[in-house]
């Protein structure tokens, strides 16, 4: 038996054996001659790479915010750029052979490498006037500058590449034409082609840049940038094997915005374009170009809310910024994302040394979803909530306002209204829609002291609170959700009463950013959480039910609709309006806030050992020693001597008062013919209203809160399909 | 009873010569590509590298016939955990996304490698042998394979390192392992028609580990058909109803882009023709045209410079090792080492069978070496060890007994062949002592 399967095996492995040979005579004896031509012909074809088109970036209108314009670019051929940069002699040598065809003419390699250097040469000077024109004004040291950068971009990939591949070879790079000087109008490409007719490795290729349609300032944070491919990206590039979709270092990639966040559908398929040496075309593969991007963004509201927004910036002198989201309700689309002050994104690389030099206004900054602000009174509502689903208060519970909350310590744990503007100095008796009403902070301490930091921290997190937003965007912040866990290893302390007390009120480690914000009042709105969306999608993203019965709901949300409509409430007087068919209900915030350091001073001995001091622009300690060490190479100093040498802002706040970040946030909700809210129908609007230093938040961004609803209504309602109600 | 280490049977000089020349193409076609390399490469690194792995591999070969295989095999077990235990750090980098510090660092998305200073480990590659060994010191004195629930245990057995290795993911490693599994098992004496009921349940099987399998996975076994030219154009023409073969744009980039590997594999070995280019000659020598031509695709190369004699001295080489291993199988009585050597048998066997029906297109595409021809120390070590447990199971005379191992496999209710045919296995010893 043994044996008979021993015979059953060897002929199993007979039989496939024989199928190996019959593949094998197809292959070298039947179509023999036909391999050898086809090999023979593979080392004279040249194939080359066909550009894609990047999708265009559009509003939900369908506005076209960003698209590609063709243009033409002048590359030059990487074995030219790395005779010139590489330190390796091989690299001079690898240039020799690939244009030794180029020179008929000479005896041999050495003669090559010299007439091959005197054209070199000639053409690096040739470069540098045609650069420095006025049309171009790119400097000789620009330029040389981008060259050497592209060198040292490709070899940063290869030895990314190398790193993935475990062994070092040259990369598709290598091989290929690299862009120095970008976005030539057709006349200059004309101009550039008759000038360096005589060099062929400088190419002038057909290719697009982003432009930007219509007013692009309000929009310049969100739609983003596009940059070169860095070796990061290369080396975690899931599409690395793929020819035709690896990223390559001459191409553009989103690097921040709406860009980055829908790369994988703007991005298309590269194509190939074959051909032999006479540059007859053998074979060609399209390109499959990238796809259009809707975001959900309403450009038109977008540009008026920022102008609101800079409008009254400008009014409050201390004032950096800001910045005002606005949502749709039930589907959690971002309808507008404003982040105050921007900048021109077409006009990016001239600008940029400004931007980032202004460390006073931070106009890199992108508020909306990457800034995070104490957010204020704006959760007090949640945590009210908080304690109606626990069951620790009921919405008959009542607190005694005495205007501070120790009878032995009445300048801490004070009320708002004790150093208010109003007459009154304390609430007196009051349930949690009178409290939310009046933003009484003594209800709120004793709200906390009654749930602690964990009860409250897990219904914050019911609300998003410490989670991405959900936009995709990089410059996303999720907040910070002070759990037990959190400030013990945070700031190693374990959770108190106290900050049960800062919690509730909004005020301590709990941070949160705009759109968080606005994404909380659309919760208060509707009584779910639903993670928000900046790209359209075909379904909303998953969303759950947060607890409680429809009358705790109707307590909290009354009182948040007494805010803007009761004579009590804290912004009547600056964002109450009639309308027939909604009513704003909101909820005012002035969070503490503190300056920040604008420039540091730094102390040190230069090289003559003669004591100075530099005074260096910079956010952050990091950054002021990263510039002043490129200012004074060779200074000597010592970190811990270096100190903050102006802060923004430059006043003092108002004698009594601190400096606050003020906030609004609120929705639409509709209403009865009585004027009255009507509550079974949910809102479709939600808003969130940030004015960075801008002191009280119903004075401040209650008008300004006021105009966006105002605005958001107007604009939204002429939309078709878009009932806002 | 045992020859003296290096007195080896004339099976074993038959296999040891079939190696020899398999190293000398191997190494002759690594140091080829290794000088074409195209400036800034390590230069000819790796011929010299392959000519150190190959003393490695020859001193692990004398160990192993010194030791003998009785020695090596009463541990197959401590060796089958070890191997299990060298695999476990990869499974688990692979889970949790950790490179470990750079030590089991991947490679396009596989974590498949241990990486030693100076040396990259392939665990996988040991468990090969050590595969073979656990399952013959397993099954060696079993008659319950005969039943169904008897294989369930084998089974259990393969399937833990199976399942590691697939995780890595290595599917090209997983895809010989089974072959070596099923094959054991058969000579070990399963009955056919069990084989072939686990082999519908494997065929059921397969649309949901199509599912389960990535993308660029499933395109590898749907890119043997989509060799044809035709077939391309249908996909391109009617891409919803040839959709499980490729994506349209998948089947317009074919020759640049999925099936760039094959194409040119095949170029290469075509335009060897019959008598080749010659050695170190030929475009696919002095161009990169070929990527892993000095490991998973060296036969391409091989074929290139040698043509169709030199693919036949290669696939004769191997036949050589196959049938000899097969002789030292039937000529022993020691059914450890029947199984053992069957193992080793189709091990290379089935190697060498994926490999150039890979490279020549009739296979889809898996990361498998060429026993003895393509660089690599791992897997030259396993091959070493392999051939050195086939000759030195030739070493050992064979036992003289009444029945011959694993042919006692009876009916039920039928008598045992042994209470009825002592006489007769009686006779048939002698002759194979004089095989031997």
């Amino acid at each position: 038996m043994f044996e008979r399967r021993l015979k059953v095996l060897l002929l199993a492995f007979a039989a496939m054996l024989l199928i190996l040979l019959c593949r094998l005579i197809e292959l070298q004896i039947v179509r023999g001659d036909y391999y050898r031509q086809t090999a023979e012909r593979a080392l004279m074809l040249r194939p080359r790479p066909l550009p894609f088109i990047r999708g265009s970036v559009l509003d939900r209108t369908g506005e076209v915010l960003v698209a590609e314009a063709p243009c033409w670019d002048l590359r030059l051929e990487y074995s030219v750029i790395a005779a010139e940069f590489a330190e390796d002699p091989a690299a001079r040598l690898q240039a020799v052979r690939t244009w030794k065809r180029s020179y008929p003419q000479a005896a041999d390699e050495q003669d090559v490498a010299r007439l091959l250097g005197d054209d070199l040469r000639r053409m690096w000077s040739e470069l540098a006037l045609f650069a420095t024109s006025p049309q171009h004004a790119v400097s000789v040291g620009d330029l040389r500058a981008r060259a050497e950068e592209v060198h040292e971009r490709v070899q940063r990939i290869r030895s990314a590449v190398a790193g993935r591949r475990g062994y070092d070879a040259p990369v598709a790079e290598e091989g290929t034409a690299h862009t120095i000087l970008p976005r030539l109008s057709a006349a200059q490409q004309i101009a550039a082609r008759e000038r360096f007719a005589a060099y062929s490795w400088v190419r002038l290729e057909p290719a697009s840049a982003r432009a930007y349609a219509g007013d692009a300032e309000p929009l310049s944070h969100l739609l983003g940038r596009v940059g070169r491919v860095d070796a990061a990206t290369v080396a975690s590039d899931p599409d690395a094997d793929d020819p035709f979709a690896a990223y390559r270092a001459d191409e553009a990639v989103g690097v921040s915005g709406a860009e980055y966040a829908a790369e994988s559908l703007l991005r298309g398929r590269r194509g190939q374009v074959t051909t032999d040496r006479e540059g007859a075309v053998i074979d060609q593969i399209e390109a499959e170009h990238g796809k259009d991007v809707r975001l959900t963004i309403h450009a038109g509201l977008q540009r008026r809310l920022y102008t609101l927004l800079g409008e009254t910036v400008a009014q409050v002198p201390q004032s950096s910024g800001g910045a005002i989201v606005v949502l749709d309700v039930p589907t959690r689309d971002i309808l507008a994302l404003v982040s105050y002050p921007a900048y021109d994104p077409a006009r990016f690389e001239e600008l940029y040394a400004l931007l980032r030099d202004d460390t006073q206004r931070l106009p890199l900054w992108f508020r909306a979803v990457g800034s995070r602000y104490a957010p204020g009174s704006t959760v007090k509502p949640l945590a009210c909530l908080a304690g109606l689903f626990s069951g620790r208060i009921t919405t008959d519970t009542r607190e005694e306002c005495t205007g501070y909350l120790l009878p032995d310590q009445h300048d801490r744990w004070r009320c708002w209204e004790v150093h208010g503007t109003s007459e009154r100095k304390a609430h007196g008796s009051i349930n949690v829609t009178e409290a939310l009403t009046g933003s009484c902070n003594i209800f709120m301490y004793r709200l906390g002291e009654r749930l602690g930091v964990d009860r409250l921290c897990s219904v914050f997190d019911m609300a998003g609170v410490g989670r991405a937003a959900g936009t995709g965007l990089r410059e996303e912040d999720a907040g910070i959700n002070p759990t037990p866990d959190w400030l013990q290893s945070h700031k190693h302390t374990p959770a108190t009463p106290a900050h049960a007390r800062l919690f509730a009120m909004g005020q301590g480690e709990l941070a949160m950013t705009p759109l968080q914000v606005a994404n909380l009042m659309a919760t208060y709105a509707c009584g779910r959480f639903r993670p928000a969306t900046l790209i359209r999608r075909e379904r909303p993203t998953p969303e759950w039910k947060l607890p409680g019965t429809p009358a705790q709901w109707a307590a909290v949300r009354e009182g948040i609709y007494g805010v803007v409509n009761d004579p009590e409430g804290t912004a009547y007087k600056y964002a109450h309006f009639e309308h027939p068919r909604v009513v704003l209900c909101g909820k005012t915030g002035s969070a503490t806030a503190y300056p920040w350091p604008t420039a540091y001073r730094v102390p040190y001995r230069d090289e003559t050992g003669a004591s100075r001091a530099a005074i260096v622009p910079a956010g952050s300690l990091g950054s002021a020693v990263e510039r002043f060490e490129v200012d004074h190479p060779g200074a000597r100093y010592d970190r811990s001597q270096i100190t903050v040498a102006a802060e923004w802002p430059e006043l003092p706040p108002p004698p009594g008062e601190s400096h606050s970040h003020a906030w609004f946030g609120g929705f639409l909700q509709p209403a009865d013919a009585s004027h009255r809210p009507d509550w079974s129908r949910t809102p479709r609007v939600a808003f969130a209203v940030l004015v960075e230093f801008g002191g009280s938040g119903g004075r401040t961004s209650g008008p300004l809160a006021k105009a966006v609803a105002t605005e958001a209504l107007a604009i939204l309602e002429s939309e078709p399909g878009f009932h806002a109600p | 009873m045992r020859r003296p280490a290096l007195d080896i049977s004339p099976a074993g000089w038959a296999m040891l010569i079939a190696m020899a020349v398999l190293l000398a193409v191997g190494i002759g076609s690594i140091y080829v590509t290794d000088t074409h390399y195209a400036a800034g490469h390590d230069g000819p690194r790796n011929a010299a590298r392959q000519c150190v792995f190959v003393l490695v591999g020859v001193i692990a070969a004398i160990g192993v016939l010194h030791g003998g295989y009785p020695l090596i095999a009463r541990h197959a077990y401590a060796i089958f955990l070890a191997g299990l235990a060298l695999l476990l750090p990869l499974t688990l980098a692979r889970v949790f996304h950790t490179a470990m510090g750079g030590l089991t660092a991947p490679r396009n998305g596989a974590y498949r490698w241990i990486h030693l200073p100076g040396y990259q480990l392939q665990p996988s590659e040991f468990m090969k042998i050590a595969f073979v060994l656990a399952l013959a010191w397993y099954l060696r004195y079993r008659t319950n394979v005969r039943r169904l629930r008897g294989l369930l245990l084998p089974m259990g057995i393969a399937a833990v390192p199976l399942g590691l290795i697939l995780l890595e993911p290595d599917l090209g490693t997983v895809l010989l392992l089974t072959p070596v599994f099923i094959v054991m098992v058969f000579v070990a004496g399963a009955r056919v028609r069990h084989l072939a009921l686990l082999g519908l349940v494997a065929l059921a099987a397969v649309p949901l580990a199509w599912q389960r399998i990535e993308p660029y996975q499933r395109l590898r076994v749907t890119a043997v058909l989509l060799q044809s030219e035709k077939l391309r154009q249908a996909v391109i023409a009617d891409p919803a109803r040839f959709g499980v073969l490729a994506t349209r744009r998948q089947a317009i980039e074919w020759a640049a882009g999925s099936g760039y590997q094959l194409v040119q594999s095949q170029c290469a070995i075509g335009s060897g023709a019959a008598l080749g280019q010659g050695w170190g000659q030929g475009v696919y020598v002095t161009s990169g045209l070929l990527p892993d031509r000095h490991n998973d695709f060296i036969f391409a190369i091989v074929a290139h410079q040698w043509g169709f004699v030199g693919c036949v001295v290669v696939l004769a080489c191997f036949s050589v090792i196959v049938v000899a291993g097969l002789r030292i199988a039937s000529a022993t009585t020691e059914p450890l080492a029947r199984l053992l050597a069957v193992g080793v048998v189709t091990l290379i066997a089935a190697q060498a069978i994926i490999n150039v029906g890979m490279a020549s297109g009739v296979m889809p595409t898996t990361g498998m070496t060429l026993p003895f021809v393509s660089y690599g120390g791992s897997s030259l070590l396993t091959s070493f060890v392999g051939v050195a447990l086939l000759i030195s199971i030739a070493q050992h005379r064979p036992y003289i007994l009444a029945v011959r191992p694993l042919e006692l496999l009876f009916r039920p209710g039928e008598r045992p062949p042994h209470m009825a045919a002592v006489g007769e296995a009686t006779r048939a010893a002698p002759a194979a002592v004089a095989r031997s």
